[in-house]
């Protein structure tokens, strides 16, 4: 029978492929296994809870998204011996699930918390961190808090370039992030040249027609649609952006606007 | 301000040096880890994912 930590990775191998559905049935396996045992291994069993709630995440059901993660998050909170840097991934995916309902208030806490637990533990993982760092930093432009946003943003960035490489999808998830940012900011010519590079990292990544590059595609095609209304016309130092608009790449008919932000 | 990372020193059976010294060219009898790195090794635990959020501009 094939052990519940090769069907997490399965799972995890999943999600990255937007295969939703498949990766929750191999979690749940996973679970059936390690609550059949007689000593249960409830840190395992919380990281699996925690992962259920990174399928939901990334499918937009936030509502059972919320369940797992906070039962995830409430057996690893019971647990004596439990790796603080765990607690805080925890923390961190609840919140940006919580972040998908609007509940900001409630989510923005969680952040801070585990933020100063990674700054207080030992061998804090940066990936940890700039994950945290990329969904505060998206909560706070959502909020309309443009330079905590952007602080956070380019932090998360330079560490996820640091340390996973500049292919890194990862890397393009926070680069789509600032390049919407700077499109609200009305500076569409470093949008366009952030969502260039976004856009290539996911395709050559992921590929073309996954969730995240559809999605990146889409928000430079509506960047490019406003440089094109834009009533005072491009600049000669928007040269990105008519570089963007003149190559058609961000001109597709792009309507697949269905996936969690 | 970070607390360093508590060391392990394990000492190696001769085999242990032999192979030591086939994979890297060096002589050793000792070798030293963090113990988070150890427990990486040893005890691997389940590894969770991220919830990045991606934002879209509607």
């Amino acid at each position: 029978m094939e052990p519940a930590a090769a069907l997490n990775v399965r799972g995890l191998r999943c999600k990255e492929m937007a295969k939703y559905d498949e990766g929750r049935a191999l979690y749940q396996r996973a679970l059936g296994l390690l609550e059949r045992e007689v000593e249960r291994d409830q840190e395992s069993i919380a990281t699996l809870h925690h992962n259920l709630g990174g399928i939901e995440h990334a499918r937009g059901n936030y509502v059972a998204g919320e369940v797992s993660a906070r039962r995830g998050l409430g057996i690893r909170r019971s647990l004596a011996g439990a790796d603080p840097r765990d607690l805080a991934a925890d923390l961190v995916a609840l919140a940006a699930i919580l972040d998908g309902m609007e509940k900001y208030a409630e989510a923005e806490p969680l952040y801070l918390e585990a933020l100063g637990v990674f700054e207080r533990t030992p061998g804090a993982n940066a990936r940890e961190i700039a994950v945290a760092l990329n969904d505060l930093g998206a909560q706070y432009a959502r909020r309309g808090l443009v330079e905590q946003a952007e602080q956070l943003l380019t932090r998360a960035a330079s560490l996820k370039k640091e340390t996973l490489g500049p292919e890194h999808p990862d890397l393009a998830v926070t680069l789509n992030n600032l390049a919407v940012l700077r499109k609200w900011q009305g500076d569409l010519a470093a949008a366009a040249a952030l969502y260039t590079e976004a856009v290539e990292i996911f395709e050559r990544s992921l590929g073309a027609g996954h969730p995240k590059t559809v999605t990146c595609l889409a928000n430079a095609s509506r960047c490019a649609a406003a440089a094109r209304k834009s009533p005072a016309g491009l600049r000669p130092e928007d040269a990105r952006v008519r570089e963007a608009v003149g190559d058609g790449r961000f001109q597709a008919g792009i309507t697949i606007i269905d996936q969690p932000p | 301000m970070e607390r360093p990372l508590q060391q392990v020193r394990i000492h190696l059976t001769p085999e242990q040096q032999a192979q030591f010294k086939r994979v890297t060219g060096k002589d050793g009898e000792e070798i030293e880890l963090a113990v988070e790195l150890l427990e990486e090794r040893i005890a691997p635990k389940l590894a969770s994912n991220h919830n990045e959020t991606l934002l879209v501009d509607l």
